[in-house]
């Protein structure tokens, strides 16, 4: 099994297109998306690694990584929402988030599995920032073209990564239960159209033209 | 091996579908949204635009209505006045007293009315012309220029207590009522004019009536260059949120009606 999947492939060129925009993103919080994106590249390879060639369980490593996913994005709509109390929302998101996923490893999941509890929570959360980022787009319609916005297609791509792998995630319990072998491999298809579809969100995100609007936070 | 359930697939397959559709339902909202509040703000800023421009026209019009107003006056009224003044002063004879004094003061007279008269033309000179004078007395000396021209008997009636109307549209709307009567001048023949102004807490309405010839409204509808005068109007009032209503009778006169409703204003 080759360590290069097409998923990772998409991650490489999201990574890649983001290194080369990096100066255009200078000054915005959009600047830290290159390294993060290489965060993800080298998370894809290490798991990849560790499964296939190890042959070990990596369940721990995406924990710690989509946890991480979750507090980058929540940075990212913090610093790119306008309004108050959404900004706050996001940072008490941030602060309470971790929390979570650890009681949630050391009580109710373990370490070993998958935190599909916690996922599901911060995959709403997710949804929910979008909205919100959708909602001031909404409000504040003459603002430049949407197909031009970076953020606008961040968010999209986020919005239809989450929203796809929610109902999995929802019935992560069930489908172990009763459909472990069909749903593993239907989830599987489901993820990696959704990773190439999110992916190639970013990278028409950093293609634009448009410079990315600035962190009003001081 | 425990069975596998297909209810529970099916279950996922379409729960995911439909979180898909809900984010595509998302952002086709956002999109469809701002086209149509752009669409909207498009429109606005054109009906502004084209506000500023008939403002202006209708401006320039009245300068021009009130150039061509002195001039007549100028000519008709104040030069037959001074000629006249100036006849008396050359008919005039030193070596024959009696008459003298008479001619004197038929002279004074004449000087006096021609000064008057110039005064009058001059308060019409002003470029704040409504504003200052406000749209019921801008009428009313509308109709007195009418009347003084002898061309037809005028009346001006007005019901309930007037009050200003936004500056811009007093101006539109007086730019209609001149119209209006230059028409009936131009056209209609008639021995009378009436205009009635009815001030209503909501609306202004106006009627400017007339007895003359009438004509017919038909051609009107079509897209032919007749009657535009009368669909300029109809424009103009529809700019400023007014309704616009002509009726004619052939030989029984024309009515004009336009409705005002109070606090219409473009921004």
């Amino acid at each position: 099994m080759s360590l290069l999947s097409v998923n990772i492939c998409f991650e490489l060129a999201a990574f890649i297109v983001s290194a080369l925009a990096y100066p255009k993103l200078k000054g915005t919080s959009l600047r830290l998306f290159p390294f993060f994106l290489l965060f993800i590249v080298l998370v894809e390879l290490i798991g990849r690694y560790i499964h296939a060639v190890l042959l070990q369980e990596n369940a721990w490593l995406y924990n710690v990584s989509t946890t991480i996913e979750f507090l980058f994005y929540a940075y990212i709509f913090e610093s790119q929402l306008r309004d108050a109390t959404f900004k706050k929302s996001t940072v008490r998101f941030m602060l309470f988030y971790p929390l979570l996923v650890l009681l949630n490893l050391l009580f109710v999941q373990g370490f070993r599995h998958f935190h599909t509890y916690t996922m599901v929570v911060g995959s709403i959360f997710m949804v929910i920032f979008c909205g919100l980022y959708f909602y001031e787009l909404l409000l504040n319609p003459l603002e430049g073209e949407l197909r031009r916005d970076p953020m606008f297609w961040i968010s999209t791509g986020i919005l239809f990564f989450y929203l796809g792998d929610l109902s999995y995630n929802l019935l992560f319990t069930l489908l172990q239960k009763y459909a472990k072998n069909t749903s593993g491999k239907l989830f599987q298809n489901i993820n990696n159209n959704l990773i190439l579809m999110l992916y190639s969100c970013y990278i028409i995100a950093f293609l634009c033209r448009k410079n990315p609007r600035k962190s009003l936070s001081p | 091996m425990q069975k596998e359930s297909p209810e529970i697939i099916i279950t996922l397959i379409a729960g995911t579908i439909t979180f898909l559709l809900l984010g595509a339902l998302m952002i086709s909202f956002l999109f469809l949204y701002r086209r149509r509040h752009r669409r909207h703000l498009q429109e606005k800023e054109q009906l502004r635009l084209s506000y500023e421009r008939e403002l202006l026209k209708s401006q320039l019009e009245i300068q021009e209505q009130t150039f061509k107003n002195i001039s007549q006056e100028i000519h008709d009224n104040i030069g037959q006045v001074l000629s006249l003044a100036k006849l008396n002063l050359a008919t005039m004879d030193i070596t024959q007293p009696a008459g003298l004094e008479q001619k004197i003061g038929d002279s004074k007279k004449l000087v006096s009315q021609a000064i008057y008269d110039l005064r009058n033309l001059s308060h019409g000179l002003s470029t704040d012309y409504i504003a200052d004078r406000g749209l019921v007395r801008a009428i009313e000396h509308e109709l007195e220029m009418i009347k003084k021209s002898g061309v037809s008997e005028t009346v001006f009636l007005m019901e309930g207590t007037g009050y200003p109307l936004d500056k811009e549209n007093e101006l539109i709307l007086y730019r209609i009522i001149q119209e209006t009567l230059n028409n009936i001048i131009k056209h209609a023949a008639s021995q009378k004019i009436i205009i009635h102004l009815h001030y209503r807490p909501e609306e202004l309405t106006l009627s400017i009536i007339d007895n003359g010839k009438g004509f017919d409204l038909t051609p009107l509808t079509n897209n032919s260059s007749f009657g535009l005068g009368i669909k300029n109007m109809h424009n103009r009032a529809r700019l400023i949120g007014a309704g616009f209503q002509i009726s004619s009778t052939l030989d029984e006169g024309t009515s004009v009606s336009i409705s005002v409703p109070v606090g219409t204003h473009i921004t």
